[in-house]
């Protein structure tokens, strides 16, 4: 195929029906700014990760408080569980001001695909740090609460609901992964 | 020794002896946390005014709606991503309006604000499916099948590229210079000749294996 084939083929793919481009350059949602990019909608998406990701610290030392970590085992909780949740939101935090770093009105295309690159593989980082550090946390729940029985049918419970709903999304980072590799 | 000042610090300093500690804490969080979004904000409040601007815009929009049809269908693997990124691309390119008056080459600026728009979203590429316009297939359908299967796979193969590659060889299939193309990249010129011919050979080395 040379070159005049290949461009041939190209025009010929070209869209043609293209009238609904006027009616959705129209729209309100377009001239009074209502519609949101998908990129704003990612940068509003960390921005309440973060947030959260703050809100829990005092949670969590709250939880923390329950009898059930009364004993050597509340301080070493209280102490991952805010280290975790302050690591969460600043992660959070990073990756909100990367992304609004892009500007696509004014950046050439070779850095934003730079900088959405970098945005994404920081983000598959972060989790790859922060995944183990959560089956870390409910290992050593479960080795500690070994012979009570309810606590361990809940938190096989639950680890076992995030496990089928986290394997989706689990197997589809990976593949985002090697593909960003 | 001339001690300066910056914007942000002389604002701080006046919340702090105006309003005192517990403000100008907050002032310094929200600073902290909504920087960029501000920057951005600020950005994104360039909305243009006057009703010249919607006229020049849907004027744009009109002369080049096959241009933007094209690289937004390009980029998307279905109907609902192909809608999503036509709203964004209108929306950056209504969003920019004003600055396009500076720009010497509409068609340039263009390509720029929709592949920003199109590569920086990410989108599973082994999801993508062939992109080709419903006219393109129905006129097609009554010309001989090497064409249309030439017409389906060329297509396949751009939206399987990386961003770059694809950005860069979309353009040259348009017919732009490479000077063009390095504009809209960011790129020097050299670099973008290289970067075609190795696409080029890439894409005819698959045609090839596949004929054979």
């Amino acid at each position: 195929m040379d070159d005049e084939k290949m461009k041939e083929a190209w025009r010929m793919n070209a869209c043609r029906s293209c009238d609904n481009l006027m009616k959705t350059a129209m729209s309100k949602d377009i001239i009074e700014f209502r519609h949101k990019t998908a990129l704003t909608r990612l940068s509003d998406r960390y921005r309440r990760f973060f947030t959260v990701g703050f809100i829990m610290v005092p949670a969590s030392v709250a939880w923390a408080m329950n009898p059930i970590f009364d004993g050597p085992l509340r301080m070493p909780v209280i102490f991952f569980l805010v280290f975790y949740f302050l690591l969460c939101g600043f992660m959070d935090l990073a990756l909100y001001r990367k992304i609004n770093a892009i500007d696509v009105l004014e950046m050439q295309t070779a850095e934003v695909i730079e900088r959405a690159k970098s945005c994404k593989r920081l983000h598959f980082r972060f989790i790859m740090i922060l995944l183990p550090l959560a089956v870390l946390f409910v290992t050593v729940l479960v080795t500690y609460f070994i012979d009570d029985r309810y606590i361990i049918i809940g938190i096989c419970t639950g680890g076992t609901i995030g496990l089928l709903i986290g394997s989706k999304f689990l197997k589809n980072f990976i593949d985002d992964y090697k593909n960003i590799s | 020794m001339i001690l300066t000042i910056n914007t942000y610090q002389r604002e701080f300093g006046l919340v702090f002896f105006r309003n005192g500690l517990l403000k100008s804490f907050f002032f310094w969080l929200k600073r902290l946390f909504y920087q960029n979004a501000v920057d951005a904000e600020a950005s994104f409040g360039r909305m243009p005014a006057a009703a010249s601007s919607e006229k020049f815009f849907l004027e744009i929009v009109e002369r080049n709606s096959e241009l933007i049809s094209r690289i937004c269908r390009s980029f998307a693997g279905k109907d609902s991503e192909f809608e999503d990124l036509k709203q964004d691309v209108l929306l950056n390119i209504w969003k920019g309006i004003n600055d396009f008056r500076h720009e010497a080459n509409i068609r340039t600026w263009i390509y720029r604000i929709a592949l920003n728009t199109c590569v920086s979203t990410y989108r599973r590429q082994s999801k993508r499916g062939v992109t080709v316009g419903i006219d393109t297939a129905y006129s097609l359908s009554s010309a001989d099948s090497e064409t249309w299967e030439d017409v389906q796979w060329l297509a396949k193969m751009v939206s399987s590229l990386s961003p770059m590659d694809h950005s860069i060889i979309m353009m040259w299939l348009d017919d732009l210079a490479y000077e063009e193309i390095a504009e809209v990249m960011g790129m020097n010129r050299n670099t973008v000749a290289t970067r075609v011919r190795r696409i080029k050979m890439h894409l005819k080395h698959i045609y090839e294996t596949k004929r054979i």
